[in-house]
Formats: structure tokens, sequence, C-alpha cells
């Protein structure tokens, strides 16, 4: 195994002298050392969300211990949901028994607040006007582990705005549409185009400019920037708490664009093969799958989220031969077509997070793949679509997280354990010390 | 003060009212931020589309709580802006000469950027620039000259400046002491009304008029509002108020089952969007009664369009307006638009139709269905009528369907695009019905004159465009208001124009009140 290439604080002493002439961040920022070698094995969190909850009987295995057939039971087989993992079922835990309780409530709104619990098992507020809510998983864990780099997460979705007016039942859109939040009242919002995903991840400097043109646009750059927190801070001085807050958003954007100012070009072998075109949804899937593996492999981020459609999404799957919306067949009362098709988008959105962990174990990590160093969660706001419960989620976890967990079984935790513990126990698994999360998020879960 | 409509008083709501904060920091929408740019570049900014859209909140996206600003959303205006001001400062492009309007080999680079900066800045932060400001703004422009820029490079520094500030990306409004309401500065007045009527900044007309506080004068103020809404910018109240509201935006994610709606392709889509706006535009063009947004026997229809309502049409490619006064389509109610996004993608749908007549033309809050309840009725029989039944057999379900379910089903002659017929799975459709009120009606023509002649509608419109015009929900003092705006609204004969008229310099609009304790600094 490769040592990790990192900076020992004796070496940093040592070349103090000598690093005048080379920028700061141009030495320090992973991935853009001066070999351009990247650090073994950073940690990596990637969350799918699926909307609509799953059908359970076709999704939890009937039996815990081992997913795929060993000798002692060469006829198991995946339940049929799950079936488009095949041999990738090693590298995947079901986990069942779990329950996300912040998002139970009164009344309706229960995909609103599932979906906002989803990453950060924290309940919604019920308003329209001002929603308010917990730090997501992903965005905890890019504070500690990923704050340095050029994007320290990534938002991805394959549905964009859509909703006119309400979303779910006086929860504020906010709640349907994002997952990522990286404080109480800021949702971050998600990318769904491909060639921009691209283009954002991989804009760098023009490579024909000349060195005294590159520094003079960066110094234009940084000008501008300068100049906005200059203007944002004489207003600071006249704004109530809650614009205070607002502006503080806007300061926290200003900085994270400086940094990439500051920064030299990220860069990413073979990316520039990457075709962002696409003719259909599943094709839409894989080229953001794609994507995400190559901002993992590059280390041009760290986290990300990707929303597999909207909360409550009512898209419709011509191409399964389902013409009914997702929603409403969700809502179907134990209707034998119905469920079919449910099904049936249910195997489609469980090929697409096969596709995902191939292309995760295909890629290299040192002398691992990207998958065996990263933690994958797929789960949606709701258990059984048709019943609209918290409890009893459908949770998968996929990678090893650098050894933290031993997938390939069917686990099951007493009935209401708190699936922010899972949270939790993923927090800790990626190198955070936290000892609490969520709303009930009280200790990890043993076992993973 | 008038009744508020029988209907209203039916139906029973679930949810507590909020008090909304008041905002002062207002993120400029997506619309806002293009069409300012379009409108102070002379391009127009085609990466905004790049834009998350922002998500909507008491059924606008402009609404100031929503506006919030992620790293990712500056980011993508920066690339925006980067674009546009290429594209604004191209030798070839046609507003360039307007744009500077100065040539730096004759006057000197210093004395063109200090006239583009107050040509422009004022615009763009929506208010005189102070000193120092216009001084430091300039001292920037020299250094990246300085530093060996171009002209040309050095303008763009400048303008991506202004445009990346957050008196640009933010509409600011000065604090009013506690518990008070107090009136806008005129030029917080005048960015008001350039978002409200035309998603857009201030032209120079408004900003010399807040200057000469003449904004102040109630006949001043009547004539600017007068004629922003002759404005073609005004486009943006169709767009924009008229999109959301009335749901034609919604068009662009729906999905139907194509086997059963072959017709259903993206040329026939768009022509039903075109259809709504153009059908909104002329209220407002023609100063028409907004009684006839339900009742009106004209539309505008394309050829496909046409073919689907079974009317004539004129030729030519386009959308004309056509006379429906012999067809069994009358008013927004019996459009395309409506008709297939309150639809589900293979059958139609009386309860999403009845449920947005309530909460839109009514604007009778309507709860959702109680946990526990399947909302899905079976499938079988036809036609609609007999399956909903079901509603008036539970009590959970009645309360609220008692409104619904006529107005849904009374649309049911309609299909989930829209096209009309007489039977629906072989059973022959009665839309006849009866309003909670006790009002009857024979078929959809006669709901929409019932509907258009209840005092709830124009409650309706008008709590719906100051919901729109405020940018926040609206809390008592807002709702005391509607009810005197709709009252002056009756006695100038519902007038579309008078409506955004009223509503400008109502009250709400032309003040703010300090309210929310957390809020002091």
């Amino acid at each position: 195994m490769t040592r990790p290439h990192r900076f020992g604080r004796r070496l940093l002493l040592a070349s103090a002298a000598a690093t005048i002439a080379l920028p700061f961040l141009e030495a320090f920022a992973p991935g853009r050392s001066a070999r351009g070698a990247i650090p073994a094995r950073p940690p990596r969190f990637i969350a799918v969300y699926l909307p609509n909850g799953v059908v359970a009987s076709a999704f939890t295995p009937a039996a815990l211990g081992p997913l795929l057939a060993d000798p002692d039971e060469p006829d198991k087989k995946l339940p049929p949901t799950l079936a488009p993992l095949g041999e990738l079922a090693a590298r995947v835990s079901v986990i069942s028994g779990l329950s996300n309780a912040p998002a139970e409530i009164d009344g309706a709104g229960h995909h609103a607040t599932g979906t906002a619990a989803f990453l950060t098992a924290t309940t919604a507020r019920r308003s329209d006007s001002a929603p308010q809510l917990g730090i997501s998983l992903d965005q905890r864990f890019a504070q500690e582990h990923a704050h340095q780099l050029a994007f320290p997460s990534l938002q991805l979705g394959v549905d964009g705005g859509g909703h006119v007016g309400d979303c779910d039942n006086g929860f504020a859109c906010a709640y349907s549409r994002n997952i990522s939040w990286a404080g109480p009242t800021t949702p971050l919002p998600k990318l769904t185009d491909p060639a921009l995903v691209f283009d954002l991840l991989l804009a760098g400097d023009d490579p024909d400019a000349t060195q005294i043109e590159r520094a003079r646009r960066r110094a234009l750059r940084s000008s501008v920037l300068d100049h906005a927190r200059g203007d944002a801070a004489a207003l600071h001085a006249e704004l109530g708490a809650a614009d205070r807050h607002r502006l503080s958003d806007y300061l926290d954007a200003l900085r994270q664009l400086e940094r990439r100012a500051q920064a030299p070009a990220p860069r990413c072998d073979d990316a520039a093969a990457f075709d962002p075109s696409y003719t259909d949804l599943t094709e839409h899937v894989h080229r953001l799958n794609e994507l995400i593996v190559l901002a993992l492999r590059c280390d041009l981020t760290r986290a990300v989220t990707f929303m597999l459609g909207n909360s409550a999404s009512a898209r419709t799957y011509p191409f399964l031969g389902v013409a009914d919306a997702h929603h409403d067949l969700s809502h179907n009362a134990g209707d034998p077509d119905m469920i079919r098709d449910l099904l049936r988008v249910e195997a489609w959105e469980l090929s697409c997070f096969a596709d995902l962990l191939r292309r995760l174990r295909d890629a290299e990590d040192g002398e691992h793949d990207l998958l065996s160093g990263a933690a994958v969660l797929l789960s949606s706001e709701i258990s059984e679509s048709n019943t609209h419960s918290h409890r009893g989620l459908p949770v998968l976890l996929a990678g090893e997280a650098r050894g933290a967990f031993a997938p390939g079984n069917h686990l099951s935790f007493e009935p209401d354990t708190p699936y922010a513990r899972l949270l939790l126990s993923i927090l800790r698994a990626l190198g955070g010390d936290d000892d609490h999360f969520g709303d009930d998020g009280d200790r990890p879960l043993e076992g993973l | 003060m008038r009744p508020r409509g029988a209907a209203l008083a039916l139906v029973l709501l679930a949810c507590t009212p909020e008090e909304p904060g008041p905002i002062r920091l207002h993120r400029l929408s997506r619309a806002e931020y293009t069409n300012s740019l379009r409108d102070l570049l002379g391009v127009v900014p085609t990466r905004a589309a790049e834009l998350p859209a922002d998500d909507p909140r008491h059924g606008f996206d402009n609404n100031g709580d929503s506006l919030t600003l992620s790293p990712l959303l500056l980011e993508l205006i920066e690339r925006s802006n980067d674009h546009t001001i290429a594209a604004a400062l191209d030798p070839s492009a046609p507003h360039r000469a307007s744009l500077l309007a100065c040539d730096p080999a004759q006057l000197g680079p210093r004395a063109c950027a200090r006239a583009l900066l107050d040509r422009l800045a004022p615009r763009a932060w929506r208010r005189p620039l102070r000193r120092e400001e216009q001084e430091d703004l300039l001292a920037r422009f020299d250094a990246a000259l300085t530093s060996g820029a171009d002209f040309d490079a050095a303008i763009a520094h400048l303008l991506h400046t202004i445009f990346t500030s957050p008196y640009f990306l933010y509409r600011v409004e000065r604090r009013a002491p506690i518990g008070e309401r107090q009136r806008l500065s005129g030029h917080e007045l005048a960015a008001r009304l350039a978002a409200f009527i035309w998603s857009s900044a201030p032209d120079d007309l408004l900003l010399a008029a807040a200057g000469a506080g003449d904004l102040e004068r109630p006949e001043r103020l009547d004539h600017h509002v007068r004629r922003m809404l002759s404005d073609p910018r005004a486009a943006a109240l169709v767009d924009d108020f008229g999109g959301q509201w009335l749901h034609f935006r919604a068009l662009d994610h729906v999905f139907k089952d194509t086997s059963l709606y072959p017709d259903f392709d993206a040329p026939l889509r768009d022509a039903m969007r075109e259809e709504a706006a153009r059908f909104f535009a002329s209220f407002i063009a023609e100063d028409r009664d907004l009684r006839g947004l339900l009742t009106a026997d004209y539309t505008y229809a394309d050829p496909r369009l046409a073919e689907l309502y079974g009317v004539p049409h004129p030729g030519g490619g386009g959308h004309v307006r056509v006379d429906l006064s012999g067809a069994a389509r009358r008013g927004l109610l019996t459009q395309a638009a409506l008709l297939s996004a309150l639809a589900r993608p293979f059958r139609t749908s009386p309860s999403l139709r009845g449920a947005w007549i309530a909460q839109n033309i009514l604007c009778a809050p309507v709860a959702a269905p109680p946990p526990g309840v399947n909302p899905n009725l079976p499938e079988e029989p036809d036609p609609a009528r007999d399956r909903l039944n079901a509603h008036q057999e539970d009590p959970a379900c009645a309360s609220c369907h008692a409104l619904i379910d006529p107005l849904g089903l009374a649309l049911e002659n309609y299909d989930a695009i829209g096209r009309y017929r007489s039977h629906d799975g072989g059973a022959l459709i009665d839309p006849a019905g009866r309003l909670p009120s006790g009002l009857t009606f024979q078929d959809p023509l006669e709901l929409a004159e019932l509907l258009a002649d209840d005092p709830a509608f124009p409650r309706c419109v008008v709590e719906r465009a100051l919901t729109y015009a405020l940018g926040r929900g609206l809390d008592a003092d807002d709702h005391a208001a509607a009810d005197a705006i709709t009252q002056q609204l009756e006695d100038r004969d519902y007038r579309a124009r008078e409506l955004f008229v009223l509503i400008a310099t109502s009250d709400p609009f032309l003040s703010r009140a300090e309210a929310d304790p957390e809020d002091t600094p």
C-alpha cells in the first residue's frame, strides 16, 4: 500500500523558508500538490434519495445475514427490487428497523417532513414562509473534512424546480426539493444538467493565457469579491438579525468563490473524455453518476447528494410501461396492478443505484477502489409507500468507509431504532467525533 | 364591507395563520435578475437559465423568505454575469454603442468609465450612489487599467463589480422603528414598483421621480404606475404573476400517457401555454373586467389548438383571437392549459380541478386529505361522479369535497388534455351540480357565471395579486387592506389595470411595518 501523502509538521517547519514563491493554497489544497497527486483515500460520502418510499415486501430480504448465496445457502436470492445489485450486493447492507421519528407529524405533509429529515433527522417547522430545519449529514461532514476543497459538497438531482404553488400542505417547497441543508434556514439547491455540473467542476483558467494574464484575471476577480465584501460589511451594520443571517449566507458564498479564485484550476485526468449528452432519463442518471465518480476520483468534492426525483415525485415512466404518476401509484391501497407498476419503478431506481456502485467499484483509489473508501446511503422519505409512515425505512448502506463498515448483510435493529443513529454512525465512520446528530441520534449503531 | 361569499364559509380549515416577518433584504428572484440584466445591458442573459428555480411560497417564487443564497447560486450568477457582460461589450453587440456612449480615445478612459457609472449604477443599485462609492468603483477601474487590462477589460471589471455587489443582488429597505408602520423612501418604492410590474430594475424616469420626491404625490405615483403598465416590460406580470396564479407555468412539468393522448406533444403544450398567456395579457392590454377571466367568449388559438377545441381557425401559423360563442367553452377554466395541468397523466381529476378552483378562484383554503385516508378512489365505475360518491359517505372527506367535487365534476366534459367530450367510458357525463351555498348550475358555462358573480372571486384576485406584489404572505393588516382594495376595484368596474394600480398605491405596498422583536439588532 502506498503511504498517504501528507505534509507533516516537521516538513512544514523545515520548508517554511522555501515556500514563499508557492502560494499557500497551491501547496496545501488536497489533490493539488505539486505532483498533482491526490491524498490517498480521503473520506467520502454519497446519499441517494428515492421519492415515495418502496414496497417493503419486495425490498427487504426474508432472512438476516449475508445477502448473496454462499455454500450454506446456495439457493439464496436477492429480493426482486434489489436484484439489479447482483454481485454488488456483497458491498451493500440492507438495514431494517430504523425509524425517522422527527419526520412524524400530526396531519398531512409526510413527504415534506420525511424529505426534510432524510439527512437531518430533524423535525421541519410547518411553515410556508419561514422553513426551519437543521444541518444535514453531508454538510456536517463537509464542514469538517472538505471545507478546503473547491467544492466542499455537490448537490445533484434529476428534477429541478417544477412545482408551482404550495408543495406539501403548508410545508415550504424548500423541504421537498432539497436534502442538503447548510444550516437551519439554508437549503442548498441542486444541479440537474450534466454539462453544467462538468463545467462548474472543471472550469479553470484559460490554458492559453500567459502567466501575467492569468495573474491579472485572478487579481481582478479578487477585486470584485473584495468589493462585494466591503458593500456587505457596510450593509450589515444596518440590518436586523434575520437579515444579518441572510447576509451571512452571501458572505459565506463569497468566501467560497474567493477560495476558488485563488486556487489553481482543478485537474482531473481523463475528464476530457466525459460526454454530458443524454437522450432519456436513464442516461441522464448515468451521466450524473459518472460525474459523481469523476468528482470524487479527482478529489474535487467529498460529499455528494443525489435526488432521484423530488419529494412526492409525480413523474411517469413510460419507458418502463408505467403510465401513471409515481406518487399516485404510491397510494395504491393494495391494488395489484398499481403495485406491479411501482415495483418496476423501484427496480429501475435500484438499477440506477447499482450503476453508481459499479462505477465506484471500478474506479481506483490507491490500491483500493473508490467504493471501499466511501459510505453510500440510499433511503426514502417514507417507508412502505402506501402508508406514508416513517417507521421501518428502507435503508441501504454501501461501501466500506475505509474499513469502518463490513457490508454484505441484512441487518435488523429493534423496531423504532432511531434512523439518526445510522446518520451518526456514518458521520463517525467518515472521521467525525460528533456524539450526537439530529433530534434523536444519541449514539451510533453497533455492528455495521 | 362586502360579505366574503357563501362558498368560503363552508370550508373548514385546519391550518394556523402564520405571522409573516418583515423583510428588508430581498434577494432578486431569477426572473428579476434576468430582466434587470437584460434591461441594463441590452442583451438577454442566456445563462441565467442555469440558475436553480426559486422555491415558491404562498403560491409565488418571488417570496422574500424563500430567496436564500447558496455558494452554488452565487457562482452561477457570477458565471452568468461574466457571459452577459462579455456579450454586451462585444464589438458586434447592437447595444454596445448606447451602453458605452463615449469614445475613450477622445475623452479618456476614466471619463468614459465615469459616464457609464453615472448612467448605469443607480439603476443597478436602485438608488443614487454615494460619492465614496463612486470613487471606490472608479479606483477599481483605474487599478484594472494599471494592471495592464485594456479599456474593455477594465469596463467589464467595473460592470462585474456592480453586478456582484449585494446592492444589486438584494433589494434593500430601511428598517422602521419597532411597532410602527413607516412609508418607504422614494427609491425603495421605485425598486418595489419595478419588481412588481416589470420583475426588473427601475428605469431612469422612475429613478428621477423617486429622487424628486414625485412618488410621494398620489397623482404622480398613479401616473407612473399606469406608465409602467403600458410598457412592454409589464409582460412580466403575465409570465410571473399570471403564469403562477393561473398555473400555466405548471405545463412545463406535465406528463401525459402518450398512448391515451398521442396529440399531447411539445408544440401542443406550447400552444396551450401561449393561449393562457395571451388571454391573460389581453385583460391588461385592453383593461378588461377581470370577471371576464371566467366568462370570456374569446380565446387565442393556433391551428392545433383550434382543432382540439373544434373551432374554426382563420389560417396562418400562429395564435389568433378566436370566437368561442358557438363552442362549449368560456374563460380560463375551460382552457386546455389549466385542464391539462390539473389532470392525471391518464385521466381527469375532478378533485385536483375542484381544489384548484376553491383555492385560486375563491381563495378558500382546502386542507389535504386527513391521514389514514386512501385518497385514491376505485378506478370503476365510470363516470367520475359515481366514483366521487365515496366522498360524501365519509364525513372526514365530505366537509371539503362538498365544495371541491361539484366544481371539479362540472369540468368533466373536458378530458385530461382539455378536449371536449360528452361521454366518459360510455356513460353520459352530467356536469350539473349544486354549490354549498345552494346555488345550482347545469353546465360548466353556468358554473363560470356563478363563480364570476361570487364576491369571493374579486377578493381572491386581490389577495393573490397583493401576495405577489409584496413578495410575502399576508398578515391581518394586509387582509384589511385587501378588503378595501376589493371595494375600490368594484367601484372601478373590476378593470384589470385598476387592480394593479390599486395595489401599487395601497398602504401595505407603500409602507413597511416592523413587528418581529427578534429582528431588533
